[in-house]
């Protein structure tokens, strides 16, 4: 955690003392300090901006009204040929849910995930940022003409998108760390009973550079200016009260030729997920419960895996592709299981006890080895690739940014992950970074609600 | 490979309009009705009929064991594809039950116009194999002697507390361990004792199983004193006499030499042209010289079965390791020092790491070039 900086010592001004700027904010100095607020903009009818009050969380009253006729709804409003992010259903599509709306939507083309450190001081600094954050990502979910703080001020938004942003064409899943549960704000006695740190396990390589955080911030969407649209808009907005930590872009690639996407392995990855379309199959792996471990307020939230696995691309290239296949436990061509006559065929190892089908050491037989007894560490994944540049030695820097969801950490990632060690594939792939956060549940209809708010 | 034939980048690239033909593997039949297609490129299906038998298939020529394409595990009720690039000829499937079964179809003939280039492989006689993984066992054999009168000989300079001798005689114990790249599988446990990096370790260098010549490397050269480092250099030193003790009776398949030959200068190219493994002796490029020196151990233990099974790969193999180890030997110093690897300028990295990709791009053919006709058993 960053000491302030002396600028703001001086003013005396902790990041969340003042109104948000709003058109009667003056020029000059008012106009240096407005840039360590958090900028509430609102969205809204050009010059109507935000009144100063309390000053922080400014709902307006009516979203994008110039966006092409669909002002003030749901529906779905696309402007310009603008793509909406694919949702599970049209019920679901509510920003204000009973559960985080991207959790169970379809990975979408283009990510960004990245790790925030909570530089706020206070637990009233606190609930300020999550308010902020969650009025932020409404707007931009909602999307409209961007606030207008008249003539001296710096725009609002930052125009990547065109003068108005696009409606439901962005998507978030908002985590928590342990981290955030020590002395800064009282909240040890808040934590998660079973939210823990990411520890390594054997055969990572983790750098703490891409580790942990006390936000996990994700942005969905289908073009990679869009994501960087909602991530620039945050980080202004929420300047000062969090500072970035780590970030890591993914990608989701097309069905090629159809069928699940496949990973930088050439694999289809993901075939076997839990049916998100099954509410009881969400309700028993992936939403918190009531009653369970963890306190009423997180019910319907979820745990958030998060690990960045580098792929040793070159090598595995140079590996025969029937090697290949028995380490992961799929025909590479089809997806299909090595028992199996399509993509979906089920395994059936009970009839291959000796693995003379499918090894016992193939991947997807350890990682779900379908047995009554492994049913319930069943996870949710959301894998999407991710492609940085070069190694020292010019080798790809490539490989998949996971992501799964569960209801218990220790029972279902944990536990799969336990049967993955020094499984044969980790020749081939190395995790570097990650952490564990808990996703609190939705707003549940509340439209001046706020993520995280059981917690305060 | 998973029915793909055997050519790096010599095999023309797939059109649309290949063509694909279906064939199919029973209980009682293997490719029954086949019909041969004109020489070139075919995509064969082949679907497993039976009931609950698991099959090899392979498309094999007139002499019965060269072979063309091959799906090496097909399950009953599933199938695969067969991609195999033809001359003319005489041609059978060949299916072999996992239970031992094996039948036959009826010989075809390939007729069309003659292809350049080689699109198929001679699978190695078992017993050649297991004569050249006894050759490495030998070698190995009497390089680890070297290696325990090395550890011997660092083991006493650091118990002695002569600081700059130990850190002499790391660089050779060292470099005699790295030239067994090929064994390590069979080294078990062993290898982490002796030669573990502290990359996967929680707590890094902090950590209490941190150990062996890297432990002894981030002592030496990061300001600990001999005695603090006199338990170090003592377990290592005893961890390689276990080791001697032990590797009569430590059994390696004859299939791992074959990657071996490829696998470790993978290693060397991940953990030694990154840097990540050093601990401040600087040696990485010594370290790569002695796995390139591994890697022609074991390919030289395989020579005879690689000059039947691939006589056009191995002098282009050998040419290559050899110029690969005289590349990294020339930033060799006086002293027991090597060149360090951060200061190598941008072109020479480039070129190390260039040529060590493109000799890996090679190795990596040999594998495929050592599939024994039956199954070999382990040697010890």
């Amino acid at each position: 955690m960053s000491a302030p900086s002396e600028e703001t010592q001086q003013q005396g001004g902790c990041p969340f003392s003042m109104a948000a700027g709003g058109p009667n904010a003056q020029p000059s100095t008012q106009q240096l300090s407005r840039r360590r607020l958090l900028k509430l903009g609102a969205v809204g009818s050009g010059l109507a901006a935000a009144t100063a009050g309390s000053g922080l969380v400014q709902m307006p009253q009516a979203f994008g009204s110039p966006v092409s006729g669909q002002s003030g709804t749901d529906g779905p409003a696309f402007a310009d040929g603008a793509s909406e992010v694919t949702m599970q259903s049209a019920q679901q599509a509510s920003f204000e849910g009973e559960h985080q709306l991207a959790v169970l939507s379809e990975p979408t083309p283009y990510t960004a995930m990245v790790a925030f450190d909570v530089i706020a001081e206070t637990r009233a600094e606190l609930r300020d940022l999550l308010r902020a954050l969650t009025s932020r990502m409404r707007l931009l979910y909602k999307g409209g003409l961007p606030q207008n703080d008249g003539p001296a001020a710096p725009a609002d938004d930052n125009g990547i998108l065109g003068p108005s942003v696009p409606s439901r064409s962005v998507a978030f899943i908002f985590g928590i760390g342990a981290s955030l549960f020590d002395e800064r704000f009282g909240l040890p006695s808040s934590k998660p009973a079973t939210l823990i740190t990411m520890e390594s396990f054997p055969n990572d390589n983790l750098d703490t550079a891409l580790c942990q955080g006390d936000f996990s911030f994700q942005i969905c969407a289908n073009d990679a200016d869009t994501v960087l649209h909602a991530l620039r808009d945050i980080t202004k907005h929420t300047r000062g009260a969090m500072q970035p930590r780590w970030q890591m872009d993914g990608f989701k690639s097309p069905p090629r030729p159809a069928g699940t996407p496949r990973n930088l392995m050439g694999f289809m990855d993901g075939i076997a997920n839990p049916d998100t379309s099954q509410a009881s199959a969400m309700q028993q792996l992936v939403w918190v419960p009531q009653g369970g471990p963890e306190s009423a307020w997180m019910a319907g939230g979820t745990f958030q895996v998060v690990r960045i696995i580098r792929m040793f691309a070159e090598f595995w290239d140079r590996a025969a592709t029937y090697d290949q296949e028995n380490i992961i436990g799929r025909r590479k061509a089809t997806g299909d299981p090595l028992d199996g006559s399509n993509e979906f065929s089920i395994p059936d190892y009970q009839s291959d006890p000796q693995g003379l089908i499918t090894p016992l050491t193939a991947h997807i037989r350890l990682a779900n080895p379908r047995t009554t007894a492994s049913a319930p560490s069943r996870i949710l994944r959301r894998g999407y690739n991710f492609a940085r540049g070069l190694d020292v030695n010019g080798e790809l820097d490539q490989g998949l940014l996971f992501t799964c969801y569960q209801q218990n950490l220790l029972n279902q990632f944990i536990t799969v992950q336990g049967r993955l060690i020094n499984e044969p594939l980790v020749d081939f792939i190395s995790p570097i970074g990650g952490g564990y956060f808990f996703c609190p549940p939705g707003l549940g209809g509340d439209s001046s609600a706020y993520f995280g708010r059981g917690l305060l | 490979m998973g029915g793909t034939a055997l050519a790096n980048g010599r095999v023309p690239q797939a059109q649309a309009g290949t063509p694909t033909a279906l064939i199919t593997v029973s209980s009682t039949a293997c490719a029954p009705g086949w019909q041969a297609p004109h020489s070139g490129r075919t995509v064969f299906t082949v679907d497993n009929v039976s009931a609950g038998i698991i099959y090899e298939v392979e498309l094999v020529g007139a002499n019965q064991t060269t072979v063309y394409g091959e799906i090496e595990m097909l399950a009953p009720g599933t199938e695969d594809t067969m991609d195999v690039v033809l001359p003319p000829g005489r041609y059978s499937f060949s299916c072999n039950a996992f239970s031992g079964a094996l039948l036959r179809s009826q010989v075809e003939q390939v007729t069309g116009p003659p292809l350049s280039g080689t699109y198929s492989y001679t699978p190695v006689d078992a017993h050649q194999l297991q004569l050249a993984a006894s050759t490495y066992r030998a070698n190995v054999t009497q390089w680890l002697q070297r290696l325990g009168s090395a550890t011997d000989a660092l083991e006493s300079a650091v118990k002695s507390g002569q600081l700059a001798d130990a850190r002499q005689l790391w660089l050779p114990a060292h470099l005699d361990y790295e030239r067994l790249g090929g064994a390590y599988d069979a080294f078990g446990s062993f290898d982490a004792e002796i030669n573990g990096t502290a990359l996967s370790l929680q707590g890094g260098v902090t950590s209490p199983y941190f150990t062996g010549f890297f432990a002894l490397e981030y002592g030496l050269w990061g300001g600990q004193t001999t005695s603090e480092l006199s338990p170090t250099a003592v377990a290592l030193d005893q961890a390689v006499h276990s080791l001697i003790a032990q590797f009569p009776h430590l059994s390696m398949a004859p299939t791992d030499l074959g990657l071996s030959t490829y696998e470790i200068l993978e290693n060397t190219l991940r953990y030694e042209m990154t840097g990540e493994t050093d601990e401040g002796s600087n040696t990485d490029l010594a370290t790569a010289w002695a796995n390139v020196e591994g890697t022609q151990m074991a390919l030289t233990a395989l020579e005879p079965v690689l000059k039947q099974s691939g006589p056009g790969v191995l002098p282009r193999l050998q040419q290559g390791v050899a110029a690969m180890a005289a590349a990294f030997k020339a930033y060799e110093e006086p002293n027991s020092t090597w060149e360090p690897l951060q200061s190598l300028t941008t072109s020479q990295h480039e070129s190390l790491d260039g040529q060590l990709g493109s000799l890996l791009e090679e190795l990596s053919e040999v594998p495929e070039l050592l599939q024994p006709l039956q199954p070999a058993t382990a040697t010890s």
